[in-house]
Formats: structure tokens, C-alpha cells, sequence
């Protein structure tokens, strides 16, 4: 006999996209000139943005780097550089010789600035907050699964215990109302005698006799025995018969009375 | 080396690696309560006309008096630690988490205490 599937929805048939061909990474430009070239873009872009006074300053290093600058200035700056070393600059080279080492050719060309993804590095860097990360989506679970045996005996377990514990602090006040007196234990007699009483009296016996059995149940589990899925079902079925015979079976004892009396 | 991340230490991530106790106290619990209750049923089944009098008959008994106390604490440890699984796995506010758990700790204990006094002082008062 084929077995029910418990997942409600049908799900739709993924479909793989076919594995493409790892991509090598483009060659890479070496030459002074391109990468030069890329720089000026960049400060090209920059000192669009700038200040005018930075302008100035940007436009100054792109004309270091490639040819010998008009101004007198730079043009001597430049051969002070070049006859120095280049780890000792002076003060008023201090431009131009931070202009020399982005001239030197970096190994792989930079990201442009405006795909730069949020990490550590960049966060104390830039100082900039970072984005807060949005609602992670969770795979359904109650939404899709029917409910079976197993689940519904299982929280049904859960269920009972949390009301025997409401229900044995009543029991409680009930023993300790033994010791104030009559008066105090007979209004409690009386407020289960009531229809919510006998309400609750029904419900908490149930729950009383449905745990004891599904604990049994669990305490063969943990022996070791009962693990199979029909054996699982056979116990879940039995234990749900039992306890609700011996529900029913207290209280027809208990009303017999009263049966008696509707049966007349 | 230590590979363990300090935020993971400080947030007191990871398992509590303590819990067996827990497992074996609910079981052993279960087990004396499976004899208490089957006690208990028996027992109210001899005490159908429930009143005052009948009740305080009852107790005078010793051996249904410290069975009567010894199925009181076995409900509330074996209850406890249900609760506080029950607890730990569906509030996660930790106001109402750490609340809930001490107020109904508390209340066992006081329940316990309570029921055991008037058991023992009807015992002792026949």
C-alpha cells in the first residue's frame, strides 16, 4: 500500500542551470602607460567631484607622471626626486613622491569604487555605517506538513504536561485548604462538584492518564525497544484507546449516580 | 592557538555541555510517578464520597500520608524541569525567559513545602 506524503504542497521541478566553463581571469594590463591611464580616470573623476584647490593638487600628480610639468616648480621637484632615493623625499616633494609610487605598476588593477563591498577592512576605513542585513527567509514547516500521529501524539505529550503542572498547583491548594478548616475545603468540594469543575476535573484527568501512557511510551523509547514506524503507530494508537477508556471509565464510575438517573 | 571566536565567548554561545542530569532526574521521576499515580487513582477511588471528614480519615493514615507527600514532591520535580524545557524553548525574551523559570521554581518549592506541612500536621493533630 503506498504511503500518504505528508508534504501538502507540490514543489516544482528545479531546474539546474548547465555548469559553465570556469572563466579565467582577464590578463592583466603591466605596462606603466595603462595603468597610469586608469589612475587619471580616477583622479579625472575624483576632482570632478573636488574642491578646486584639490583639482589643482590632482592635476599636478597626473602631470608629474607622465611628461616634464610646464610649472618651474614641479619640474625641479622632479629632479630632486629623481636624484634623491626614493624612500627620502623632501617636504615640498611630498606630492610628487606620492605621486611616484602610484605611478609604480600594482600587481592587479583595482575594483571600482562603486562595487566595493562592506567588510571590516573597508568599515575602518571609511567609517561609515554598515547597512542592516535583511530578513533571512525560513523553510516552512507547519505550513506544509499534515499532521500525523507521531507529531500530533508528540505535542499532545507536550501539551498535557504543561496543564498536569497548572493543574497540580489545584491539587495543591486543595490538600493545603485540609488544613484551614472545613469551611475552606468544602467550597473547594463544591466548586468541583460545579460544571466548570467537573469541566476542568475531566480535562485534568484526561491529560493525567494520556501522559502516564505516552510516557510509558517514551520510557520504552528510551529503553531501546519500539522504534520502528509501524510499531511507532501501533503504541501511539494504543495509548490514545487507553487513556481515553480510562477517562471515560473514571468518570462513569464516578457519575454513576447520576446515569442512574438518567437512565430512568 | 586558540581558534575559538571571542564574541562566541562572550555571548556564551555553543552547548551548555550539562544537561544529563536533567534526563536521568526526569526519568527516574517518571518511573516513581507511574507507581504514585496508579496509587493515587486507587486511592481516590476509595474516598468517593468526598468530604471533609473523609479526607482528614484518610490521612491519618501513615502510609497514605507520606505517599500523599511523596507523589506532591515527584509531580512538581517531574513538572519543574518539563516546564522548564517547555520554557526554554518557545520564550526567548529574556525578561520573561529568566521570570518565568525563577517564579515557577519558587512556587514549587513553596507548593511542595506548603503541602508537606499540612500533611505532616494532620498526621500529627489525629
Amino acid at each position: 500500500m503506498k504511503k500518504k506524503n505528508p508534504i501538502k504542497k507540490t514543489t516544482k521541478k528545479r531546474v539546474v542551470a548547465p555548469r559553465k566553463a570556469v572563466k579565467t581571469a582577464p590578463a592583466k594590463a603591466t605596462s606603466v602607460k595603462t595603468v597610469v591611464k586608469q589612475k587619471k580616470k580616477k583622479l579625472v573623476t575624483k576632482a570632478a567631484k573636488a574642491t578646486p584647490i584639490k583639482a589643482v593638487v590632482e592635476k599636478t600628480k597626473t602631470k608629474t607622471v607622465t611628461k616634464a610639468a610646464k610649472a618651474p616648480i614641479v619640474k625641479s621637484a622632479v629632479k630632486k626626486a629623481k636624484k634623491k632615493a626614493v624612500t627620502k623625499p623632501a617636504k615640498a616633494t611630498i606630492i610628487k613622491t606620492s605621486a611616484k609610487t602610484k605611478a609604480m605598476p600594482s600587481p592587479a588593477p583595482k575594483e571600482p569604487l562603486a562595487s566595493k563591498k562592506v567588510d571590516g577592512s573597508t568599515f575602518a576605513k571609511t567609517n561609515k555605517p554598515v547597512a542592516p542585513l535583511r530578513e533571512r527567509p525560513l523553510s516552512p514547516h507547519l505550513s506544509i506538513y499534515s499532521p500525523q500521529i507521531t507529531s500530533v501524539l508528540s505535542i499532545l505529550h507536550r501539551g498535557t504536561g504543561v496543564a498536569l503542572y497548572i493543574g497540580a498547583f489545584v491539587l495543591a491548594a486543595f490538600i493545603i485548604c485540609l488544613g484551614y478548616g472545613e469551611k475552606c475545603f468544602t467550597t473547594w468540594v463544591d466548586f468541583f462538584q460545579m460544571p466548570v469543575g467537573k469541566i476542568f476535573l475531566f480535562g485534568w484527568i484526561f491529560c493525567l492518564y494520556y501522559h502516564l501512557c505516552n510516557g510509558i511510551r517514551h520510557l520504552m523509547w528510551d529503553i531501546g525497544k519500539g522504534f520502528e514506524l509501524a510499531n511507532v503507530t501501533l503504541s501511539g494508537l494504543i495509548v490514545l484507546f487507553v487513556s481515553l477508556t480510562l477517562t471515560f471509565t473514571t468518570f462513569f464510575i464516578t457519575h454513576l449516580e447520576i446515569l442512574g438517573q438518567i437512565a430512568q | 592557538m586558540n581558534l575559538i571566536a571571542p564574541l562566541k565567548k562572550a555571548k556564551g554561545l555553543g552547548s551548555a555541555k550539562d544537561g544529563v542530569g536533567h534526563w536521568w532526574g526526569q526519568r527516574v521521576s517518571a518511573v516513581a510517578l507511574i507507581f504514585l499515580v496508579g496509587w493515587l487513582i486507587y486511592a481516590a477511588s476509595t474516598l468517593l464520597p468526598l468530604n471533609y471528614v473523609t479526607a482528614i480519615l484518610f490521612l491519618d493514615k501513615p502510609h497514605n500520608a507520606f505517599l500523599m507527600i511523596l507523589l506532591i514532591c515527584s509531580i512538581f520535580y517531574h513538572g519543574f524541569l518539563g516546564i522548564q524545557v517547555v520554557i526554554e524553548d518557545y520564550i526567548h525574551c529574556p525578561c520573561m525567559k529568566y521570570g518565568l523559570l525563577i517564579g515557577l521554581k519558587l512556587a514549587s518549592i513553596f507548593a511542595v513545602v506548603a503541602t508537606t506541612f499540612i500533611i505532616v500536621s494532620i498526621y500529627l493533630a489525629r
